[in-house]
């Protein structure tokens, strides 16, 4: 695609106006094909050429060289661009005299062709060029582009060629006419509009209205409310709009004519949409004049007279607005009663409160919902006491919907005072998610008093049965942060250990057949050639702590694709189990070459999204399942749980041997490779540690090593001994395993510089565990 | 896909509630968003006007939808028209006019997914036709549509959702209230783009399709000879009907710009831009852009196509979002959860089920007409300023240039009669 810059040009422009006629010629020559960069360096000389290149270039709009069309229209968009800055009143005037002798030239020219130039008029021509366009209105042809010149035009003179056009105009014109000196907006049009309210022609007349509206003509108001009332035609739809449209704008100089006209419309109206109109005019012309009716609108039939209405009376500044919508309380049906809360809840002081508060243990549901919320936004409510209202109605409310409005208010204010009548909900079974959601912001007050313990017991509850991945990954960051170490993954029963193959193009076409044998178990150490493409297994160890496998960063970023993943688990004995999947979006499982689940269809991931009923054989039991993604976000999830929801730890096949090219990186910024996984027992905190280890710089430089020292280091895993990096990244490797840590400074020794280690160092260690004890 | 409700979400939400802003529902709560519960006598007529690309895809959406009935659809050309009309059923009326659709008192609410240069006509008259409107981005075709179609949207009490989705997103919304709450520091850049636009199209002119009511379809644009890219999807490729790819997906990255910097009903206060444009082909909208705007505080955004998404950067980092993309730096921005002094935006469950709640609410919704025009008026500025090759001064209280009456001109593009605004 070739492209040329054009605006950087006029800053470096060389070529004064007006080039000679023989370069013009040879330019106009280069524009209509051929070599393109000499086109493009051609359109730019051509826009910078003046006068003289207009008619040549127009010229090529009357041809069908559809390329030297597209260039020469680009070089006269050019000019005029470059002709309209301000301060170049000469080069405009040039411009613009040039392309309206183009347009009054009809002799061979074609109607298409006329009226582009006019439209490039348009965007330079002024007062001096008025006479010409005007001439043009009584050309059929292009009388419509003259018009849209003139109510371009600024001054008083292109108004005045219109108005003059007026009178003797057919019925069609006049129409256009008369929405052109609608669109310039120029007030002192109006007289000469008005006299056309009278035309014999219904579409002139319904043009006239609407120009007088926007014109602002107050003045013809009542004729128009004339032409307008108890009409359907749309004349008359039209004259009801011109007449809110002015009642808007007297509103500005006469509040109380523009009330009144308001007043007048929604008496009168049958329609919807014009009573909507009337009310919500009136509440901001009207002040206190206004409530009478807008209380009265909150008996209206329409549902949305009745939602302005209420809307209007909530913002209204008027303080009479709060008695009446207080009174309107009494006689109202439920679904009023609610709105009015609604209202009374944005009104301030003392009464609005009062009803609001009563409104609470309304004997409606719908009606204590809206006072719940309402409740919520008032500024003059106290905590304590929106609490206590909270505590006394969480037990009493009847839906889970009015629960939820109570949680959410709860889960704000995140008061330990709470959790009795939270934990008795959750006895219930009732909006599990939110009440376990609103626990979390009370932990943290807990946190913050010094109440560890209640507070990590509140997280722990959260992690466990939360279900809601945020939810869940919000409490384990709060564990961690207290200190708690959580394996969410095996806690919960996900599958952390997974073998993934993909990203295998297509989508639809792997929902029915497949890529890999399904069953039997997979060679994770062979090549596999799926469609002439060869893929490996990889190993991907789980970090998420919602057990999610993220398949955008395990495999690839990419739409339309399929991988397989495969873990195998070890059951101590033959059991039944449930399956928890989560996919985005279809997933196929099967387990020990058996399909036990298939979800087919586009869906966002989320933890247990699909539970399903198995059988898991005593000793090794192959899981593999099928993940297509269709676009943006790609991911998969497994737990098993026994049959009553109870999270299984089993043991997970892990790779046995060395595992090459596997970084991982950890939240902390510590990443480490597995050189050698080992088969002893576990590195964990708190256990006396034996290593060897060779520390390097990034550069490859030496600085330490345990075999330069003559012996093992040994040290406390996790008691701070060491740096950061090492506490995290020697837990979890097994005796005889070797692993390479790279240590962002941030968990080595920041800033500091020790001995041949400058400030700011990411560290790289090679470490071998040698014994734990 | 995204995931299903977040906490944060579901916080959101409740400070949403809990802030006062939700306005109790005119309809009783079980016809809120629990769709098979919802009688048809309580459910939300719709008409559909421009069943082709766009709107046939929010036509395929609703269909399913038992909290909407659809009663017509509307389309010039008489093809997409019976396919939409078939799709539906043989309840659904079909029209070639908008106006007959916005006579039926029977329908409560419009989707408008025409080519750009209808629409703020068509939303114009269904607001005074006292319909709720689902309309396109990019909202208008020019600067000065703007008021006049905010102030009909208003006068009659409308909901309007302007169809710039990315609001409705998750990921956008994060990004924007972190940048909205600090945790970037303090904003001095935002960076936004999406490609460049296509070079090409046949010039030749042909007769229209049979079935296209080829006048109708131009209406307020000039006339001009059939060329078959003008109709369909590369109608966005011509000045005569859009802003090009400035406004058609700048209607997305730079009304997220706007949400991030919190100028979302106003605008920037100086702008300035370079571009280029095809030499071959119809098409005659930008190619490339570099254009950069200024707003009042300091903050520049940066609109070039060789960006994607937005990246808003600050003092103390930056966050980049696009779709189904969110990055940050330092990475552990993204694990922020906001508390209760944060800025907390508007959270929708969805574009679609958005508006339906809204209809019911009366609330405004997450991209309301003020804001859909405010978010085109950035992309028709850069559209200007490439053009014109000066540095232009704007007003966004007053929505002209400053001290420069030929910009001014355009503001407004005439529309062609009997047509008006």
């Amino acid at each position: 695609m070739k492209s040329w810059r054009i605006v950087a040009l006029l800053m470096v422009l060389t070529l004064p106006m007006g080039a000679r006629a023989q370069d013009v010629t040879a330019l106009v020559e280069a524009i209509k094909g051929g070599d393109a960069a000499a086109r493009q360096q051609a359109v730019e000389k051509l826009a910078q050429s003046g006068p003289a290149a207009i008619p040549p270039l127009v010229g090529l709009l009357y041809g069908e060289n559809w390329t030297a069309h597209r260039n020469a229209m680009q070089a006269l968009r050019e000019m005029v661009w470059r002709a309209s800055r301000p301060g170049a009143e000469a080069e405009r005037r040039e411009v613009a005299a040039a392309l309206l002798a183009q347009a009054q030239a009809s002799a061979g020219r074609t109607t298409t062709a006329r009226n582009a130039v006019l439209e490039l008029l348009s965007l330079v021509a002024g007062e001096e060029n008025v006479p010409g366009v005007a001439a043009l209105l009584k050309e059929n042809d292009v009388r419509e582009m003259a018009r849209f010149v003139l109510v371009r035009t600024p001054g008083k003179q292109a108004e005045a060629a219109l108005m003059a056009a007026l009178p003797n105009a057919e019925p069609e014109f006049q129409v256009a006419l008369l929405g052109g000196l609608a669109e310039r907006s120029d007030a002192s049009a109006a007289p000469t509009v008005r006299r056309l309210l009278n035309a014999p022609d219904p579409a002139v007349r319904a043009a006239a209205i609407e120009a007088l509206a926007r014109l602002g003509d107050t003045g013809a108001a009542e004729t128009i409310w004339q032409i307008g009332k108890n009409g359907s035609t749309p004349q008359a739809r039209a004259a009801r709009n011109a007449y809110v449209r002015l009642a808007e704008a007297a509103a500005q100089r006469r509040p109380s004519l523009a009330t009144a006209m308001f007043q007048r419309l929604y008496a009168e109206s049958s329609s919807t949409a014009e009573k909507c109109a009337a009310l919500t005019g009136l509440a901001k012309s009207g002040g206190a004049a206004a409530v009478p009716l807008l209380l009265q609108s909150l008996n209206a039939p329409e549902p949305q007279v009745r939602g302005i209405a209420a809307q209007a009376l909530a913002n209204s500044p008027a303080p009479e607005a709060t008695a009446g919508l207080i009174r309107a309380l009494k006689s109202a049906t439920p679904e009023t009663r609610a709105l009015l809360i609604g209202a009374l809840g944005r009104r301030s002081g003392p009464a609005a409160r009062a009803a609001v508060m009563a409104a609470a243990q309304d004997k409606d549901e719908g009606v204590r919902r809206a006072a719940f919320q309402a409740l919520a936004g008032r500024k003059d409510m106290p905590a304590e006491e929106l609490l206590a209202l909270y505590h006394r109605a969480l037990p009493a409310a009847q839906t889970d919907d009015e629960r939820r409005v109570i949680v959410a208010g709860i889960a704000r204010i995140g008061d330990p005072s709470s959790l009795p009548v939270l934990r008795a909900e959750l006895a219930q079974g009732h909006i599990k998610p939110e009440i376990l959601s609103a626990t979390l912001p009370i932990a943290d007050k807990l946190a913050q008093a010094g109440r560890k313990e209640e507070a990590i017991a509140l997280y722990r509850q959260a992690l466990e049965q939360g279900g809601d991945p945020s939810v869940v990954r919000e409490a384990a960051r709060k564990l961690r942060g207290l200190g708690v170490n959580v394996d969410v993954v095996s806690q919960l029963g996900f599958i952390g250990n997974w073998w993934v193959l993909g990203p295998i193009p297509g989508r639809d076409e792997w929902k029915e057949k497949d890529a890999v044998p399904t069953d039997a178990a997979p060679d994770t150490e062979a090549e596999m050639t799926v469609g002439g493409q060869s893929y490996r297994w990889k190993y991907v160890p789980l970090d998420d702590p919602s057990g999610m496998l993220d398949l955008e960063q395990a495999v690839a970023r990419r739409d339309n694709v399929a991988a397989y993943v495969y873990a195998e688990v070890n059951s101590p004995a033959e059991q039944d189990a449930l399956f928890k999947i989560g996919s985005d979006d279809d997933v196929v499982c099967w387990l020990n070459g058996q399909k036990v689940h298939q979800f087919l269809g586009d869906r966002g991931w989320n933890v247990d999204q699909d539970v399903v009923p198995v059988h898991l054989t005593a000793g090794p039991n192959r899981i593999l399942m099928k993940v297509l993604n269709g676009s943006a976000q790609w991911a998969c999830s497994l737990r098993i749980t026994d049959r009553n929801g109870v999270p299984l730890k089993l043991e997970q096949r892990k790779p046995a041997t060395a595992v090459k090219e596997q970084l991982v990186k950890t939240p902390s910024g510590l990443e480490y490779e597995d050189i050698v996984v080992g088969s002893g027992p576990e590195a964990q905190s708190g256990q006396q540690v034996s290593v060897h280890y060779a520390g390097t710089l990034q550069n490859g430089q030496k600085f330490d090593a345990s075999r330069d020292h003559g012996g093992p280091f040994e040290f406390t895993l996790g008691a701070g001994q060491v740096i950061k990096g090492w506490d995290e990244g020697v837990a979890g490797m097994r005796v005889g395993g070797k692993r390479k840590l790279i240590i962002p400074p941030s968990l080595g020794y920041g800033n500091r510089a020790i001995g041949p280690i400058p400030p700011n160092s990411t560290l790289v260690f090679e470490v071998e565990l040698l014994g734990v004890k | 896909m995204s995931t299903l409700l977040t906490r944060r979400q579901f916080l959101g939400r409740a400070a949403a509630v809990g802030a006062g802003l939700a306005f109790p529902s005119i309809v009783p709560a079980r016809a809120l968003g629990r769709q098979e519960k919802v009688p048809a006598s309580e459910r939300i007529t719709l008409g559909f006007i421009g069943v082709g690309g766009m709107g046939g895809g929010h036509l395929d959406a609703f269909r399913g939808d038992r909290q909407v009935e659809i009663l017509a659809v509307c389309d010039v050309y008489e093809p997409n028209r019976s396919a939409a009309q078939n799709r539906v059923g043989t309840q659904c009326a079909a029209y070639n006019d908008f106006r007959e659709l916005l006579d039926r008192k029977d329908i409560d609410a419009v989707v408008i997914a025409t080519p750009d240069h209808w629409h703020t006509r068509i939303a114009m008259s269904a607001a005074e036709a006292g319909k709720d409107i689902y309309c396109e981005k990019p909202l208008t075709l020019t600067i000065g549509e703007g008021r006049p179609l905010v102030n009909a949207v208003r006068r009659y009490g409308r909901v309007f959702q302007v169809g710039s989705q990315q609001r409705s997103d998750a990921n956008f919304r994060y990004a924007c209230e972190l940048v909205r709450s600090g945790k970037i520091g303090k904003l001095h850049t935002v960076r936004t783009g999406f490609g460049g636009g296509p070079q090409g199209g046949d010039p030749t002119p042909t007769d229209p399709p049979s079935g296209l009511d080829w006048s109708f379809y131009q209406g307020p644009a000039p006339v001009a000879p059939f060329q078959k890219d003008r109709f369909g999807f590369n109608f966005r490729w011509f000045s005569d009907y859009s802003g090009g790819i400035l406004t058609d997906w700048g209607a997305h990255h730079n009304d997220i710009a706007q949400w991030g910097t919190g100028y979302e009903l106003s605008g920037p206060t100086e702008v300035e831009g370079t571009g280029t444009f095809p030499t071959e082909g119809a098409f005659d909208t930008v190619l490339t852009y570099d254009i950069t705007y200024t707003y009042p505080n300091g903050v520049k955004l940066i609109c070039r196509n060789d960006q994607h998404g937005a990246k808003f950067e600050g003092t103390d980092g930056w966050v980049h979002v696009d779709r189904g993309f969110l990055e940050a730096s330092p990475k552990e921005l993204l694990e922020i959860k906001l508390g209760p002094n944060d800025v907390h935006l508007y959270e929708s469950p969805g574009h679609h089920q958005d508006w339906l709640n809204c209809i019911r609410s009366r609330q405004k919704p997450i991209c309301d007409v003020e804001i859909g025009v405010r978010s085109v008026t950035v992309c028709h500025l850069g559209n200007i300023a490439i053009r014109l090759g000066r540095k232009l001064q704007w007003d966004p209280a007053k929505e002209r240039f400053v001290g420069d009456e030929e910009a001014n001109r355009w503001l407004l593009r005439p529309y062609r009669a009997p047509w008006h605004l």
